[in-house]
């Protein structure tokens, strides 16, 4: 009997940047920086992409800034990408909430698959929304793949609204950080704080019990070279690690994001431009 | 009477584990025995470990749920009665219900915590890590009991579960995705796991003139690598329609499907337990009538895909062993007490070559002469260069312990963790022969392994250091106490040009 005509296919892994291209995002080359960035940041997706043919590593783009609207609306292969990456233009207001609604029908099953990996959907601000955020957030984690995305936050700045970028991201971490934070706003990255999702002390912890997540903040980037390393972050090592997820135990307080996030690496102290 | 036909079994190492070189985390097997009436009753089971760092050990995780799960399954189940002969059949479905259920979960629960920390003790001090912790060994397990008047399932975690007729299929169970995350799934390592099965437990009743099927318990890596349900349910046709008898192109085309599965799709581990029912009785030997022979001789160690005569199938049975005096009744040591004819069939494509090795003790030489023939699988004699220097400490230990016999099995009774931690392959030999000069007494029940065999050596390595007879009886009585259930590795295809037949690691 001949192998069926059936339909198997890598599991796609939909990596989405939401942009905030709001008019404030023209100053202190911001938005040159966040172009920059992305665009520095593709080969080494790309790369990724590679070594992890199981998956295929989709990106789409939504920009917010008087209205919301696919800056690349096609989900497209990165190796696709690099050579026709189109610069974001910052100008107008802050159109989140409805950036998270075009979000939340991408993420409809259909056009999502229901094989997919768990998405990846990086929020990138350097304010706050003018509009109703709190609705787009509530119509977005309506949707089951975006309750199964690895949310991250990105606060271009320190007039970025954090608790706004929180609430994207999901809960705060339980307990503080254990070292004081660089001028970033991160703690360092390290074996014990997982950069993005901080550890508690070693002492808490039972024999074998890994080390608890207790939830994720913000990364804080307040120059273009902490915002390049925070993108390229997420766009490698996030990538690499939602290409290949192992399974998590259900119903664990060990369990705080749907993909164990990789450790963020070492950051450099920089001028706080931002 | 409706007849079962011996399950199929087939665990392959997933395309992104062999390029990463990774363990397989997935294992399979079945066991068929008898119930209190003399009805046949087969278990098939599939686990899958979760793989990672947090999951460190999940590989052996999921191989121990698989044996685990399967004597446990025999041992409550055999002394219950599953209905043949009797009217109150369904007073008898809600027993098993039941067992399914709550007592076999609770059972097997408790057993996989125990061997897990067994093999957790067993391990090196490096390997150990900072403590143990369930977590560490977290997988799947799903497991499915077939009986001539009934069959049922229970389990946990995301496997599963496709009936296949001749015109069409139907998953009848699978994990509710009421979770908020992608990849999350219950485990064996949660500490409430054994209230887990209820919601994937269910019992149904075999009507006597119906279609004959097939049932297909499969891991998640074959559901994820499908685009939809549709291409899984058509894919289940597939798999679901081996053909019997099952001969060795059988087992080879289904492991080339399930690696043509990985590679195009997911990329994970794949597992499959293949069972097939049908009315009236069954042109291959059976269930029923293997069961019916009577037991006698050892020849149970044959390859499970291959073909076997009755005669072969009356070799197989032997008298039933007990449990060894001072042997844990629990996980591995539970599954002492089979009999040879009962020996649970585990496939699992995860152990290293050395473990491989070790798995080959389960076949004849002659099959293993054939497989080699087809260049299957990873096989031949394990050739342990022993330097010098630690030859003479080992001389000098064996002395010793000729010297006063009466304390050989004081001594050796300790190290029963260093038994089974190398049949496990939790244990490397290189480790405990390399640390001779620490612990010489583990070095030289390292020496006197035989992974072919999986008992004592008779190599010229450990032979030539001249052991008296009560030390290779003690020796050889402990490597028969810690031996695993019987491992029947199915024929591998050729590996592709250029990718590597990888195993657990």
């Amino acid at each position: 009997m001949a192998f069926p005509d059936v339909q198997l296919s890598r599991r796609p892994l939909h990596f989405i940047y939401l942009c905030d291209c709001s008019g404030s995002m023209q100053a202190n080359g911001k938005m040159q920086a966040l172009n920059q960035a992305i665009r520095q940041s593709l080969p080494g997706m790309a790369e990724v992409a590679r070594q992890n043919p199981e998956a295929r590593v989709l990106v789409r783009a939504v920009s917010f800034a008087s209205q919301a609207r696919w800056h690349l609306a096609e989900p497209t292969p990165v190796d696709q990408l690099q050579s026709n990456w189109v610069d974001l233009q910052a100008e107008g207001l802050t159109a989140m909430g409805e950036a998270l609604k075009l979000v939340a029908a991408a993420l409809r099953t259909p056009p999502m698959e229901q094989r997919a990996l768990p998405p990846v959907l990086v929020l990138i601000s350097d304010g706050a929304p003018t509009d109703d955020f709190e609705d787009g957030l509530r119509i977005l984690m309506r949707e089951p793949w975006a309750q199964k995305a690895v949310r991250l936050a990105i606060a271009v700045g320190h007039d970025a609204d954090l608790e706004i970028l929180q609430q994207f991201i999901g809960p705060a971490p339980h307990r503080a950080a254990p070292t004081g934070l660089t001028p970033t706003g991160l703690t360092p990255a390290g074996p014990a704080a997982g950069g993005a999702a901080a550890a508690g002390p070693a002492a808490d912890r039972r024999p074998g019990e890994p080390a608890p997540r207790t939830g994720r903040r913000p990364l804080q980037a307040s120059n273009a070279t902490s915002l390049a390393q925070y993108i390229q972050w997420a766009s490698t090592a996030v990538v690499g690690a939602a290409s290949m997820p192992v399974s998590q135990v259900g119903a664990s307080s060990q369990m705080d994001t749907n993909v164990p996030l990789p450790d963020l690496p070492p950051t450099v102290i920089g001028q706080v431009v931002w | 009477m409706s007849s079962w036909l011996e399950p199929l079994c087939c665990t392959r190492t997933g395309a992104a584990h062999t390029r990463r070189g990774t363990p397989c985390q997935d294992a399979c097997g079945w066991l068929r025995f008898q119930d209190r009436e003399g009805a046949p009753v087969q278990v098939m089971v599939v686990a899958d470990g979760h793989g990672g760092a947090r999951y460190l050990h999940s590989d052996v995780g999921s191989w121990l749920a698989c044996h685990v799960a399967l004597g446990t399954a025999r041992q409550l189940l055999r002394a219950e009665a599953s209905g043949v002969g009797v009217a109150t059949l369904r007073a008898t479905e809600e027993r098993w219900q039941r067992l399914l259920a709550q007592e076999l979960p609770r059972a097997l629960h408790r057993r996989w915590l125990r061997a897990v920390h067994q093999h957790w003790q067993s391990l090196e001090p490096g390997e150990a890590g900072d403590g143990f912790s369930p977590l560490l060994y977290g997988t799947t397990l799903g497991l499915v009991v077939m009986t001539p008047r009934w069959w049922g399932q229970t389990g946990l975690g995301d496997w599963d579960l496709v009936r296949v007729w001749a015109d069409g299929a139907q998953l009848l169970s699978e994990e509710c995705d009421d979770s908020a995350s992608g990849e999350a799934t219950f485990s064996l390592c949660l500490p409430d796991a054994a209230a887990h099965f209820a919601s994937r437990s269910a019992v149904e009743t075999l009507a006597p003139m119906a279609a004959p099927f097939t049932l297909l318990l499969s891991t998640d890596g074959i559901r994820k690598s499908c685009s939809t349900d549709s291409d899984f349910l058509a894919l289940g046709c597939y798999l679901g329609q081996a053909p019997a008898p099952v001969d060795a192109d059988t087992t080879i085309d289904l492991a080339a499907s399930l690696d043509r599965i990985s590679s195009q799709g997911s990329g994970d581990d794949v597992s499959v337990a293949i069972a097939l029912w049908r009315p009236g009785s069954p042109d291959r030997p059976s269930l029923e009538s293997a069961a019916a022979q009577p037991a006698a001789g050892t020849g149970s160690q044959v390859h499970p895909s291959r073909p076997r005569s009755l005669d072969q199938r009356r070799g197989s049975a032997v008298a039933e062993r007990d449990i060894p005096a001072g042997h844990p009744e629990d996980g591995a040591g539970a599954e002492a007490s089979w009999a040879a004819g009962d020996t649970p069939r585990l496939q699992d494509n995860s152990a290293p070559a050395q473990e491989k090795k070790a798995q080959s003790r389960s076949l004849p030489r002659h099959l293993w002469l054939w497989l080699a023939a087809l260049g299957i699988g990873c096989i031949g004699a394990v050739a342990l260069v022993v330097p010098e220097p630690l030859s003479q400490r080992m001389r000098q230990q064996v002395g010793q312990l000729c010297a006063t016999p009466a304390t050989i099995r004081p001594l050796l009774e300790p190290k029963r963790p260093t038994f089974h931690g190398l049949r496990l392959g939790g244990i490397r030999q290189g480790q405990l022969l390399a640390a001779s000069d620490r612990d010489p007494l583990k070095a030289l029940i390292a020496l006197s392994y035989d992974p072919v065999r999986g008992t004592l050596s008779s190599g010229p390595e450990f032979q030539g250091l001249q052991p008296c007879p009560q030390l290779q009886q003690a020796l050889r009585q402990l490597w028969l106490e810690a031996q695993p259930p019987a491992i029947n590795p199915l024929p591998k295809p050729q590996p592709a040009p250029g990718r590597a037949t990888k195993s657990r690691g």
